[in-house]
């Protein structure tokens, strides 16, 4: 029974503890407050944005932070958070900082930091932030030395950062002199650079400064200060307009007892036991110049980008050389800034030489000109015929500041006198610092000589090589066609000895006259007999053997010859038997008159086509 | 009618021997010049030597030993342009010829001293190196021997009786045939680098090539004398060139000699 009434006090514990704890989360409030460390900043300034969240719980919700218009925010915002718990009252704080870079000038107001919860979203109160511009002077005493630092520790009003600029209002190209002053009334052990400003719409050159610096007593305001130059740039402006010099960050260690700035400043380490250090960061404000483009009425064509005053003087290592060595013009231009940005004064060319372009020396402190730098730039002349020449001047133009007109330099000419190689050889002599510049040991190959200096045509223009891509084109039918002939004609005997029927007539005609030249009638009208006979029998297909007049006829008769010729063909053939036959000896006139009239004949029966069957040809050709 | 034959027969002869003759006489007048050239320029007078060469092209000779002496004087008197330009016209003639390819290539180690204009050699370039080193005459002679075998061995085979030979003949022409259509792609791409792809190089003193026919444009690259470029197209006076590293821009074509 005790047992059981323990059991239920104990549930009843639990239950009453677990009411009180839904109860108590159920019940949880939270506050978010959010706060600038600075209301009114210079343009690329540092504020830290504070947001603060309070709650009575355990738990605390991270915050949203607002979008930063007009500023943009410098890495992850530091966290730090605080929990107490007294008389069993909870109290939980988490701090975010975010730190934010002003960028644009105006009245900004940074919108409300929000933390989202299950009861809802709580919000902050919007935070306003005045950025001023750089050449904004009214504010300068709130916003220049107080401010010194971005973030945590600050000392205000005993160090401070001052820049100071040799010209606010340069021209395009300009060099102008930017120095950053520490002006502190405390002990300083140890400084540095902690971010090196960003510079835009400028091409900066570092001007080197000693470590040791010279402090000096600066009274301002009535309170002394110690003045020291820390830190020295030379900027030149690419582009015209206003551009801004953006505030140097520097951290500096210094001593909490104040001590005499101007025996303590960098004081040694070992002192650091006596006193406390700790470490600030300083900013500079920003500084605004004006930039005048340069003038474009009466610019040179070859105008170098040279803005400043400049000086320009040459050189030459020799007057007189052989063809093939080089002459060296060394033309010094001296001036008091910007020499790095200047290119080389562009070679000149002369005929006969051949110039290579002229390679920049180092910078140096100019010994004829207190305060200004020197380049030397050597330009080599390598002359390629001998003979006197002078070599033209090098021309340099810049824009003068002090005038603010552009000017021209030119240096002197210089005449010179070339001998002949030897051989005439392309060398290229050493240069004076003794580093070889080039040697081509090369000559070129001499001229060609000799006859016959023809018209060049290329070859594939030419007619032969028409011609014979084109013959074969030509003669390859002609062959063929002529082999199928010859086949078709191998094959058809008939064929053949109708083709042939009158060549060989001809030739018989031929011996039957050489006959009659030679007097033998008897010979000769054999002669005319047989090629009368075998050329019949060859046209119209018949036996060589035993050939007659009848079978001719009877032949000519079946392949529907027209008859007037049957008759010529038959006239002929009786008049020749009959004179080889007739026991009077006919004249050699006659045989000659038979030899006529037997090639005509001849001719005559080439003409008629000898129809295979049905139709009747004429002499000349025509169906009847 | 047989008179008449015979007239016209002399009359054709006589008209052959007066042109023959006075192309003879023009040649021979030609290579005394070109002596006139040579005796000046061995005697140091590079000058008058350039001026008698040049007279020689005016003519309208196209020689390979004219224009490879005429580029040796711009070589000499330092016009770097020139030089190149009558190298190139001299290599067009005769790929082959050693010293006009020693020469040429003394001629553009000057005009790109950094050696990054001659960097790149594509297939193209190296496929018309090889061609050029053939020749046009010796291409055209190729293709023509081969053309012609091919055809005889056609014949041949299409004529033989027997049909062994027939068959070999055949196989014979066939490969006549390829080694005939590779010869024909060979001398295309001659015929294509020669006349179809027009070549220039600079004459005129540091011109900045531009991205437009104009002005105006931007500047891209500066051409130096010498230079040598394919021509792209023409617009207003102006010139697109592509440079043998690949850089193409606009240069006005009085800047440009054309090959």
């Amino acid at each position: 029974m005790n047992c059981k009434k323990s059991n239920l006090l104990t549930s009843l514990f639990v239950f009453i503890v677990i009411h009180c704890l839904v109860t108590v989360v159920a019940a949880q409030t939270i506050t978010v407050t959010s706060n600038v460390d600075r209301n009114r900043v210079m343009v690329f300034e540092r504020i830290n944005y504070t947001v603060k969240v309070e709650s009575d719980s355990r738990r605390v919700p991270d915050p949203i932070p607002p979008e930063f218009t007009g500023f943009i925010l410098i890495g992850a915002p530091r966290t730090s958070s605080q929990f107490s718990w007294v008389n069993g009252q909870i109290s939980n704080i988490r701090t975010f900082i975010y730190t934010l870079e002003a960028r644009e000038p105006g009245e900004h107001i940074i919108q409300s930091a929000r933390v989202e919860t299950r009861d809802g979203v709580i919000r902050s109160a919007p935070v306003s932030v005045t950025v001023l511009s750089p050449g904004d002077s009214s504010d300068r005493e709130t916003s220049s030395h107080q401010h010194s630092g971005m973030s945590g520790i600050r000392d205000r009003g005993n160090l401070f950062l001052e820049v100071v600029t040799d010209n606010d209002n340069p021209f395009t190209g300009e060099a102008v002199r930017v120095s950053w002053y520490v002006y502190t009334r405390v002990n300083i052990r140890d400084y540095g650079i902690q971010e090196e400003p960003e510079y835009h719409g400028f091409w900066v050159e570092q001007v080197l400064q000693p470590r040791q610096v010279q402090m000096q007593t600066r009274n301002m305001d009535g309170v002394e200060y110690g003045e020291a130059k820390i830190h020295e740039v030379i900027v030149y402006p690419t582009v015209s307009g206003e551009l801004i010099i953006p505030p140097l960050v520097m951290a500096f260690q210094i001593q909490d007892r104040q001590r005499d700035p101007f025996d303590q400043f960098f004081s040694s380490p070992f002192q650091s036991g006596m006193f406390g250090t700790r470490q600030v960061t300083v900013s500079s404000r920003p500084k605004a110049l004006n930039v005048r483009s340069l003038p474009e009425t009466g610019q040179p064509s070859d105008f170098s980008g040279g803005v400043g005053e400049f000086h320009l003087d040459a050189s030459i290592n020799t007057d007189r050389v052989t063809a093939g060595e080089a002459i060296i013009v060394s033309v010094t231009l001296s001036g008091n800034h910007g020499l790095q940005t200047i290119s080389a004064p562009r070679a000149p060319s002369i005929q006969s030489f051949r110039v290579f372009d002229p390679k920049p020396g180092e910078i140096t402190q100019s010994t004829k000109f207190s305060g200004w730098k020197s380049r030397t730039f050597d330009y080599v002349f390598v002359p390629l015929t001998a003979g006197e020449f002078q070599l033209p001047g090098i021309t340099f133009s810049y824009f003068n500041t002090a005038t603010e007109s552009y000017q021209i330099l030119k240096t002197e000419l210089f005449n010179v006198i070339v001998d002949a190689a030897p051989g005439d050889m392309f060398r290229i002599a050493t240069r004076n610092n003794g580093r070889e510049l080039r040697l081509m040991n090369v000559d070129i190959r001499y001229i060609k000589t000799g006859s016959g200096i023809t018209h060049y045509i290329p070859a594939y223009k030419t007619v032969w090589f028409a011609a014979f891509l084109l013959m074969p084109i030509l003669v390859a039918p002609v062959v063929l066609l002529t082999d199928y002939r010859k086949r078709r004609l191998e094959g058809d005997s008939l064929l053949a000895r109708e083709i042939r029927a009158k060549s060989a007539a001809a030739k018989r005609f031929l011996i039957a006259r050489k006959a009659c030249f030679n007097q033998d009638t008897d010979c000769a009208l054999d002669t005319i007999a047989q090629a009368f006979a075998l050329y019949l029998a060859d046209r119209l297909g018949l036996p060589e053997g035993g050939i007659t007049l009848r079978r001719v006829i009877d032949a000519m008769n079946a392949k529907q010859i027209d008859s007037s010729i049957v008759n010529q063909v038959k006239d002929y053939w009786e008049t020749v038997e009959s004179a080889r036959y007739s026991p009077i000896k006919p004249t050699l006139e006659t045989v000659e008159t038979l030899t006529d009239t037997g090639q005509k004949l001849v001719v005559k029966l080439e003409k008629v086509k000898f129809a295979k069957s049905g139709k009747t040809l004429s002499a000349n050709g025509k169906k009847q | 009618m047989k008179f008449q034959c015979v007239k016209w027969f002399n009359n054709f002869l006589l008209y052959l021997v007066i042109i023959l003759g006075s192309e003879a006489y023009a040649l021979s007048d030609i290579d005394s010049l070109f002596a006139k050239g040579n005796d000046h320029f061995l005697a140091g007078d590079i000058h008058q030597a350039k001026d008698v060469y040049l007279s020689i092209v005016h003519e309208g000779i196209s020689n390979d030993k004219v224009f490879f002496n005429l580029a040796n004087c711009y070589l000499k008197t330092g016009d770097i342009g020139r030089a190149v330009y009558y190298y190139r016209c001299a290599r067009q003639i005769n790929f082959r010829d050693h010293d006009i390819r020693a020469n040429l290539s003394i001629a553009r180690r000057i005009v790109d001293e950094t050696g990054t204009l001659y960097a790149s050699e594509g297939i193209y370039d190296r496929l018309v190196e090889f061609v050029g080193y053939i020749g046009a005459f010796g291409l055209s002679l190729i293709t023509a021997v081969l053309w012609l075998s091919c055809v005889i061995f056609f014949i041949i085979s299409e004529t033989a009786r027997k049909r062994a030979i027939r068959r070999r003949m055949v196989r014979v022409s066939i490969g006549l045939f390829f080694m005939f259509m590779t010869s024909v792609f060979f001398l295309g791409v001659l015929v294509h680098y020669t006349e179809f792809v027009t070549h220039a190089v600079a004459i005129d003193e540091s011109v900045i090539a531009r991205n437009g026919p104009g002005e105006h444009f931007t500047g891209i690259f500066e051409q130096q004398p010498g230079f040598e470029m394919v021509i792209k197209r023409k617009s207003n006076g102006w010139l697109e060139v592509t440079l043998p590293n690949g850089f193409t821009g606009w240069v006005p074509a009085s800047s440009v000699k054309i090959l």
